[in-house]
């Protein structure tokens, strides 16, 4: 698997979330960016932990994030 | 994650958004939000497809329907478009092991549906697979 995606960008310049490939939904975009934006501002867990989470999840995935 | 009464709120049944909220009482309805755009989104019947599948592969529970039975055998049903069979390839995929998702694979899947499409049904897998196997484990 590769961390390029299969999918084309909505704008390869942009880079906002809805300048990439979840700009062909913009509801969609606007729905995970709401609740992103609301597991990394409030919740139970501390920044450390997401994060560690967050970053052990990507390297399985082989994410480039 | 355990609820206000301490205990684990998926643990007798399962997962749904009453669930989370006990758990996770901010994050429920973006939840709920995320998956219906999710769901609205998606093609045709390829949500409910998607979503039987996933559950079929984790093992979950869920009601017998007809259209259960015909997703056991997907591969081989007259019952399916050759567009759904391609993201029931994909889905089975990805539940089982992402890594082995192939180009070939993705190909065929342009072949049926846009590309918004296509990205709408592949983020309505991930919350099945995700959401499903929190469901297992939790």
């Amino acid at each position: 698997m590769s961390s390029t995606p299969r999918l084309d960008p909505v704008d390869p310049t942009a880079r906002s979330v809805f300048g990439s490939i979840l700009g062909h939904q913009p509801q969609l975009a606007t729905a995970f960016s709401t609740l992103y934006a609301e597991f990394w501002q409030r919740g139970e867990l501390d920044h450390i932990t997401k994060e560690t989470t967050r970053l052990r999840n990507a390297r399985i995935t082989d994410c480039g994030y | 994650m355990a609820n206000s009464e301490g205990r684990n709120s998926w643990v007798n049944g399962s997962w749904n958004a009453s669930d989370i909220a006990n758990a996770q009482t901010h994050l429920a309805p973006f939840i709920d939000e995320l998956r219906g755009q999710a769901i609205s989104t998606t093609p045709g019947r390829t949500a409910s497809l998607i979503e039987l599948q996933v559950a079929q592969i984790l093992g979950l529970e869920r009601e017998e329907t007809e259209l259960s039975e015909f997703i056991r055998t997907w591969y081989s049903s007259a019952e399916f478009t050759d567009g759904e069979k391609a993201i029931m390839e994909i889905t089975e995929q990805f539940v089982l092991d992402v890594h082995s998702v192939t180009d070939e694979q993705f190909d065929k899947l342009r072949k049926y549906f846009s590309t918004p499409e296509i990205l709408a049904m592949l983020f309505h897998i991930a919350l099945c697979d995700g959401f499903g196997k929190l469901e297992m484990v939790a």
